[in-house]
């Protein structure tokens, strides 16, 4: 599904990662370990190549995504590749609307069908749908930390992507809601790749396990 | 250090909005003393004729709108259009041109675009025209070459801070480019481009030398965009008036108290759009 070959990034004359190689399995969860600042959240910004907007780095080795390398696609074929590789980000960037829109927005460009029914599934599966039922159409950002975090998670889900890519998904969670939600992406018919900070946590969800 | 920083910090802006209040006080009780109701509706009728006694400023208010909303409506066409194409340009060489084109027109002082203006902009139209030297039209072009770098620096404000924060999430998503521009700066900043237009609106109005220079300055109303004819600011300006009892100079006070009010009036509709 997807493949990361000889992979070296490295901003200005600074070394993140060298020659790191990862195979991702289709319909399966891959994680991602590591400690703090070690390059992973980095990773999946070559992943999707939003690294494109970054300032003064450099990356070489292949990406390859269903056989194409990513690292030399145009950026019209990138804007396409990325809604079926959407990555939840570590601090949850919700956008300056009604929680409603937050969903609403994103799944409208992308022609999704039946989008009020597929906001509540999307919800529901976060465990959000039941804490904002009457207050939808709030501003997103009175949302908590928590909330706000499963929210983009619940908007990544609306867009049903071949791969998921979550940035520690559930590091402001409660033991409970973090257990919860870790069944769900187990049963999520998707590939996942998701970044964690503790390997015992992630034994629980799969045995494909990479440290950088 | 920090806390006396602030406590100075407070008693000037104290000082300046308390001289301000003072200003308009002032302005507002002579205004009592100047006026009566019979001088109020001499002013508001059209005719200004000394001889006659009459002092009807209504057709230079007619004017003042009419150059500005039309200097208006032309900047935010060019405006709006150059900060599209900087904000979606590939090219970096273009988007590099017109953002310093723009910071050059913001320093250009008004006279030497109202002098260029004579020498070409007034001669063009008269070979298509021949009727027509001095107009609204001709002051209207140059007037929006002054409101062009001001609204579309704000624009360019807008469009970048909300790019700044939110591109990465969008594209993230999927987006493109464009759909990130059409369909979520646009929707997101229309009412801080308000703010944007109402504030060149205002520096339009208060506009005195390139009326003064290129509308003609003519009292008779005017009835196409081709007619002379003379703003407020241009008014003001023009009237020679030192005796202070005389109706010429109520006259004039009272083109004073409109500008003035018309400005307190949009602050205080860009305010209100802001705080909502
Ligand atoms: N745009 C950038 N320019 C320069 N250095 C960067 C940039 N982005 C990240 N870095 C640096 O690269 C390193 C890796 O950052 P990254 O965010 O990938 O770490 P991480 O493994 O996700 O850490 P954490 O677990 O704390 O989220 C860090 O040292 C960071 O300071
Ligand atoms: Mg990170």
């Amino acid at each position: 599904m997807l493949n990361i070959k000889n992979l070296s990034l490295s901003y200005g004359d600074k070394h993140i990662f060298e020659e790191l190689n990862i195979e991702i399995k289709e319909n399966e969860i891959t994680a991602i370990v590591g400690a703090s600042g070690i390059g992973k959240s980095s990773l999946f910004l070559c992943i999707n190549q939003m690294i494109r907007y970054e300032k003064s780095y450099k990356l070489k080795g292949e990406i390859l995504y269903k056989g194409i390398d990513l690292m030399k696609e145009s950026e019209d074929n990138l804007t396409k590749i990325r809604k079926n590789i959407i990555y939840v980000s570590q601090q949850p960037d919700i956008l300056p609307m009604s929680i409603y829109e937050n969903l609403a927005f994103i799944a409208r460009i992308h022609k999704i069908k039946n989008i009020d029914e597929k906001i509540n599934a999307a919800l529901e599966k976060v465990y959000l749908y039941d804490e904002i039922k009457d207050r939808l159409h709030t501003d997103a950002t009175s949302l908590s930390g928590g909330q706000q975090q499963r929210l983009i998670l619940a908007r990544a889900l609306l867009l049903e992507p071949e791969v998921l890519l979550l940035d520690e998904p559930t590091a402001s969670l409660n033991e409970e809601l973090s257990h919860k939600i870790g069944l769900m992406l187990k049963e999520h018919k998707s590939t996942i790749i998701i970044i964690s900070h503790f390997k015992s946590q992630v034994k629980k969800l799969t045995n494909n396990v990479y440290s950088l | 250090m920090n806390k006396l920083f602030s406590k100075l910090l407070l008693f000037f802006t104290g000082f300046s909005s308390s001289l301000v209040i003072f200003i308009f006080l002032l302005l507002s009780y002579l205004c009592i003393d100047l006026f009566n109701l019979n001088d109020i509706s001499n002013f508001l009728s059209f005719d200004w004729d000394v001889e006659k006694e009459k002092f009807g400023i209504a057709t230079m208010l007619f004017s003042t709108m009419a150059i500005s909303f039309n200097a208006l409506f032309l900047a935010f066409v060019f405006s709006f259009s150059i900060c599209s194409i900087i904000f979606l340009s590939k090219n970096r060489y273009l988007i590099f041109f017109l953002e310093k084109t723009i910071l050059l027109m913001s320093a250009i002082p008004t006279v030497i675009y109202a002098f260029a203006a004579l020498m070409t902009i007034v001669p063009f139209i008269s070979t298509y025209k021949p009727s027509s030297t001095l107009s609204i039209l001709v002051a209207s072009i140059v007037l929006s070459l002054l409101l062009i770098p001001t609204m579309s620096l704000i624009f360019l404000n807008i469009f970048k801070t909300l790019s700044l924060k939110y591109q990465s999430t969008c594209l993230n998503l999927g987006l493109s480019r464009d759909d990130f521009f059409f369909k979520f700066v646009l929707k997101n900043s229309y009412k801080n481009m308000t703010g944007g237009v109402i504030l060149a609106l205002s520096r339009a109005i208060g506009d005195t030398m390139i009326a003064l220079m290129l509308a003609g300055n003519a009292l008779s109303f005017p009835t196409s965009i081709f007619d002379s004819s003379r703003t407020l600011t241009s008014h003001i300006a023009l009237i020679f008036a030192n005796d202070f009892d005389s109706m010429a100079f109520k006259a004039i006070f009272f083109c004073a108290v409109l500008l003035l009010g018309s400005n307190f009036i949009l602050i205080f509709i860009i305010k209100s759009i802001r705080i909502k």
